[in-house]
């Protein structure tokens, strides 16, 4: 069976540290203000039942991906076989439609990184780049599980490497050997936001369900 | 730009009944192309790796940073190093953006302009060391040596320092340790020779097994953590508590309780949050001591709380006891109650009795277990000495101590290092001084201002918030052989640490290094800054001279493991700007000085000693391990028990060993930093848990822990065999030789000499404990604390991607709109980050706030981000946006340690918003200083809260 890859947060052991963040930041070149992945943090209750909560967010990796289905250019974002949703620099016109269509708000404009290829072409369907040369558009970036690891071989995104609570698991969901399967297997496993039909792929070990409604901002908001 | 959830809705029902979205047909499913993938793996092969420590936080973890032509381009965990085991947070990973920083210092400086103005002109490293040696010359001359002060500051790599400082003639070297939670480690160094309690819960850890071989253990074993005001998930001094605390949770069924008046990150991870009111740390822990002695039943497997078995390795159990048993019948004039009664614990903490005795029969009863305090309970309050001398008491007493899955005293397990490096032989040079007129001639050791003075003659680590009286008074020695000597102070310097903000109240420092004499010179006359970074202290400096990152030296790891493990801090890229490395510095100055006719100086000592920096650093590392053979499993069974280990791990594994009978030593080859580039960065030998006991028989081996006994030393000044011991013999012996004149710190509090053993006295500005302090109550309502937050420590808040994270109550997205430069990463370029100018929108960037309790908020009229003023009853204020939860008790206010106020234009974001972040040292009490060891409570004290 060919690879899926997934990635698990077991939220029994996610300290808050924001490392994933910081180090996706590292790993990406990911500009101020905007986020591959990230933590939401969110206080709760009236002392002494106060609570807080770590939700740490990133693009879900869905099996029903509503930005592809918004992309004008074909190819420019797709879904790999082992299940990334990439985004192809030499092709995206930097129209943002996909940026606006995601709702977990895992996609941004990254503002460091000129749009290569001619939208021309694309002025008349696409008006959001129209009058426009491919210098003043900027193309969109995303979680990519650490794509230029995993090519390389490393099958682990700089965000798992780093965890300070070994809260992270990165691996083949189809393989039922790996050590994702068996937590899958062995642990009651949540994913956010299911209900927009988008078919999530990153699984939660969450003990506490609310951490999905009062951490529930997108994660470039 | 961002898909609300009910345009979302809208958009997928307009998709509905179409069959867009299949995993086949519309969705584009290929791989990257092979020469796609074929340029990833070209790029990614061409990195360079180096194993290296970090130094950007006192966790020192072990790292691995991979660079391109010499940049730093990756930073992760160095997966061979147990203190993180492969992981790195988010102050690690964020490194580029501070080596890179904008903010950095540069070059060499001198001040033009008055001492604070910041007026400073460009010099030569020439004309900065000329400048530097002939003004240390001078000073010499004219006051003696000891009237300089080396102050290494907030980061470790001070040996060179310390060498070169103790080479010329002064005692006075210190570091960070001096003002970073005294009170919080005395106990431990009290009774174990020890520092810092940890729990067992370090993985991997290097085990030998039955069957010879060693072999890295995962898993836990402890059942039970209290942490008492230590909050390792934020202030991540031992890292691995990270994983640690929660892999014991969810893979042993752990229970952590978390004490601390607010939900700090560790505390909102707890099985159980108990708040009690701030500064009563010592109150629980004696009612818990008390209702363990009082209900412990041997018989009853309900109520066996003691292990009995531990007297055996204690020394002094009955007359601690029987002093801590003699305050029962007393009653506190605060509440009427009998002391540490569960009833009394109640009223002074605030906690339940039920929240109280529940406590200590679960710690009583849960075995293994440990009991951990830290920096935010005794480490920052008056008294913090009595609650981690009864926290000592009770992990030994409940055989915890140093049990697998129990509490470590892990100073006492950490692999030695330094050794002759830092030149503390140089403090047993003779020197003479003339005093009344007579000559006295004795060790330069014996002219230090803290130990020889008579102020805190017992502060271990410096009393650095006492030195700005030292500025303006000078000192008088009350002890030792150079008694009577006066010295004027005239010469600070300041490498890597921030005094003027973080050592005491900021005015009282800056009082005192502004200060002239009647004839209107600056009364230091020398005051110099050394530092990667632009911090507060470095506008009180007359020179400014920029030191190398700690990627750009090499060095060691300063950790606190479970066993010995040590790794480099290597050179990863060449010194950047005009940096130099403290190898070259301590040099340089060495030659200046040589070259002036300061005879002291040794050119054998220095450089042609150490002709390049490994020569040093392979010199610190030629006593490690430096630990004795102990503990069980015994580490080396082919080796004496008992006997000083020294060498590299496998030379000692494979035999290549000597066994020196007389000085039980076994010596192996020494590690060197070609030996740890070698083996990933890292020497680690192996575990090993009850230490202080012989591997074969119940009795005490007297090689571990590090006291005069080498027993667990329940009193302090004793005599045995007819020599005085115990840890406060050495300074009451020396008050008895000044006719019974004690020090100023003890006077404080009524006493003369230190005592013997157990004591209890109050802490200060704590109306609900002291009675002196209950006249405040009203009209300052709120017990303010304080912690660290891990993002924003005083010196790394320029550091953008960090003002990106909240952080607990204190660290919020609070900013007003601001410009300022920034490092911003380089996709794909040579550099790793390059300085754009970014402007951060209102509330986008976090800055420190006040945190308070809401409904305490809502009482005073103010909700989140308001702007308020805190005032204490000594008038002193600071001013602070609000971040209100549930998650504070009511009547407390804690702050972040300098996140506010920030002055240093080198503190980027954190200097644009310093008119609306509250600094926490501008409210504390500069003559508080804890009566034992001089340091400052920190924490203690009252702040009344009014909307601006």
């Amino acid at each position: 069976m060919p690879k899926k890859y997934a990635l698990l947060v077991d939220l029994r052991k996610c300290v808050g540290c924001t490392s994933c963040q910081v180090s996706c930041k590292m790993e990406n070149a990911v500009p101020l203000g905007s986020f591959r992945s990230r933590v939401d943090i969110a206080d709760a209750g009236e002392y002494p039942k106060a609570k807080r909560m770590f939700f740490p967010k990133m693009c879900n990796q869905c099996d029903k991906p509503p930005c592809i289905k918004s992309c004008p250019v074909k190819g420019a974002t797709f879904k790999r076989k082992d299940g990334v949703v990439v985004v192809d620099r030499r092709k995206c016109i930097g129209c943002g439609r996909c940026v606006t269509d995601c709702p977990y708000g895992a996609r941004f404009i990254h503002p460091n990184i000129p749009v290569t290829n001619d939208p021309t072409p694309f002025a008349k369907t696409v008006k959001e780049v129209r009058g426009k040369k491919a210098a003043d558009l900027r193309v969109v970036d995303k979680c990519d599980y650490c794509l230029h690891r995993l090519d390389a071989g490393i099958e682990e995104p700089a965000c798992v490497r780093n965890c300070s609570g070994k809260s992270r698991f990165f691996g083949d969901v189809n393989d039922p050997k790996s050590e994702i399967s068996r937590l899958i297997a062995a642990n009651k496993t949540s994913t956010w936001s299911p209900e927009f039909g988008t078919k999530p792929g990153v699984y939660f070990i969450a003990p506490d369900k609310d951490v999905f409604t009062a951490a529930d901002g997108p994660i470039n908001g | 730009m961002q898909l609300t959830r009910r345009k979302f809705l809208q958009y997928t029902s307009a998709l509905a009944g179409v069959a867009a979205l299949e995993n086949t047909g519309l969705l584009s499913l290929r791989k990257l192309s092979e020469a796609e993938a074929a340029n990833m793996r070209t790029t990614m092969g061409s990195y360079k790796v180096t194993y290296t420590a970090d130094a950007f936080c006192p966790a020192e973890c072990g790292l691995e940073m991979w660079t391109q032509d010499g940049v730093i381009k990756k930073i992760y965990g160095n997966q061979e190093v147990p203190m993180n085991d492969g992981t790195c947070c988010a102050k690690g990973a964020s490194g580029q953006q501070l080596v890179y920083s904008p903010y950095r210092l540069k070059h060499p400086m001198l001040r033009v302009g008055a001492r604070g103005d910041g007026t400073f002109k460009r010099i030569s490293w020439d004309e900065a060391i000329d400048l530097l040696g002939n003004r240390l010359t001078v000073i010499k001359k004219k006051y003696g040596a000891e009237s300089v002060i080396m102050d290494c500051g907030d980061v470790t790599d001070r040996d060179h320092y310390h060498r070169i400082a103790h080479a010329y003639g002064t005692p006075h070297t210190c570091e960070h340790g001096a003002i970073c939670d005294v009170p919080r480690r005395h106990g431990p160094k009290l009774i174990l020779g020890g520092k810092r309690i940890e729990p067992d819960i370090m993985t991997p850890k290097l085990v030998r097994q039955p069957d010879g071989a060693l072999k890295k253990e995962y898993g836990y074993k402890t059942k039970l953590i209290i942490y008492n005001g230590w909050n390792p998930f934020v202030a991540t001094r031992i890292y691995y508590e990270c994983r640690g605390t929660v892999g014991a949770q969810v893979e042993n069924g752990c229970k952590v309780v978390v004490i601390d008046p607010s939900l700090s990150n560790t505390a909102s991870r707890a099985d159980q949050w108990l708040s009690p009111r701030a500064g009563t740390d010592g109150d629980l822990f004696a009612a818990m001591l008390r209702y363990i002695l009082e209900n412990d039943n041997p018989k009853d497997a309900g109520r066996r709380y003691i292990d009995w078995e531990m007297k055996k390795y204690v020394t002094g159990w009955d007359e601690f006891m029987d002093t801590f048993k003699a305050w029962w019948s007393k009653k506190d004039p605060i509440n009427g109650l009998n002391y540490f009664s569960a009833a009394w614990a109640a009223n002074r903490t605030g906690l339940t009795e039920k929240q109280i005795t529940g406590l200590a029969h679960d710690f009583g009863i849960t075995k293994p277990a440990a009991l951990i305090w830290g920096m935010q309970s005794p480490g920052h309050h008056y008294n913090g000495y009595c609650c981690s001398i009864i926290g000592t008491v009770l992990n030994v007493i409940t055989g915890n101590f140093d049990a697998p899955g129990g509490a470590i005293d892990t100073e006492l397990v950490k692999c030695n290092k330094g050794g002759p490096a830092s030149g503390s032989g140089f403090k047993k040079r003779k020197v003479k001084r003339t005093i009344n007129g007579k000559v006295v001639e004795d060790e330069m050791g014996k002219l230090h201002m803290d130990n020889y003075g008579g102020r805190y003659p017992a502060a271990w680590d410096d009393s650095v918030a006492d030195f700005p009286h030292a500025f303006m008074h000078g000192v008088e020695l009350k002890y030792g052989p150079f008694r009577g000597h006066k010295y004027p102070i005239k010469a600070f310097i300041q490498r890597t640490g921030n005094a003027v903000v973080t050592g005491s109240n900021p005015a009282r420092w800056i009082e005192a290094l502004t200060a002239k004499d009647a004839s209107g010179e600056y009364k230091v006359e020398l005051s110099v800054f050394i530092d990667t970074l632009n911090l507060e202290s470095a506008l009180y400096a007359d020179l400014i001279l920029p030191e190398a990152g700690y990627t750009e030296r090499m060095s060691l790891a300063d950790i606190y493991p479970s066993h010995q493990v040590i790794y480099n801090r290597d050179e990863v890229i060449k010194p950047l700007h005009e940096c130099k490395k403290p190898f070259e510095i301590m040099n340089l100055l060495a030659k200046k000085l040589r070259d002036l006719g300061d005879m002291d100086i040794d050119p054998k000592d220095f450089w042609e000693k150490y002709r390049h920096e490994e020569d040093f650093v392979d010199e610190m590392l030629s006593v490690s391990p430096g630990r004795v053979n102990v503990g069980t499993p015994l580490p080396y069974p082919q080796y004496p028990e008992g006997f000083t280990l020294v060498g590299t791990p496998d030379s000692l594994e494979s035999g290549k060993a000597k066994v020196d009978e007389k000085n039980k030593k076994v010596v192996g080859e020494p590690v060197t930093v070609a030996w740890l580039r070698e083996h990933h960065g890292v020497a680690i030998w192996p575990m090993s848990w009850k230490r202080y006991k012989k591997h074969n028989a119940d009795e005490p081996n007297k090689a571990f822990p590090n006291t005069d006994t080498k027993t667990i030393e329940f009193i302090w000044d004793f005599e045995e065999g007819g020599k005085r011991k115990g840890r406060y013999s050495s300074y009451n012996k020396l008050i008895e030789a000044a006719g019974n004149e004690g020090p100023k710190g003890l006077a404080d509090i009524g006493w003369t000499k230190f005592p013997k053993t157990f004591y209890w006295f109050e802490t200060v500005w704590n109306p609900y404990t002291n009675p002196a302090y209950k006249k405040y109550a009203g009209e300052y309502p709120f017990q303010l604390i304080c912690g660290r937050v891990h993002h924003a420590m005083s010196g790394t808040q320029m550091v953008p991607w960090l003002g990106e994270i909240k952080t607990e109550g204190t660290w919020q997205p609070m900013n007003e709109k601001f410009s300022c430069e920034v490092p911003e990463p380089v996709v794909d370029g040579k550099d790793a980050m390059q300085t754009a100018s970014k402007t951060f929108e209102k509330n986008s960037y976090s800055v420190g706030t006040i945190w308070m309790n809401l409904g305490d908020a809502t009482l005073a009229g103010v909700k989140n981000g308001d702007l308020v003023e805190l005032k204490t009853p000594l008038g002193h204020s600071t001013r602070g946006k609000v971040f209100a939860s549930g998650g504070m008790r009511p009547g407390v206010i804690k702050l972040g340690f300098a996140t506010g106020n920030r002055f240093s234009k080198g503190m980027g974001a954190a200097y644009e918003s310093r008119k609306y972040t509250p600094s926490h040292n501008d409210l504390m009490d500069a003559d508080s200083l804890s009566p034992i060891t001089g340091f400052p409570a920190y924490a203690d004290m009252l702040v009344a809260v009014r909307k601006v």
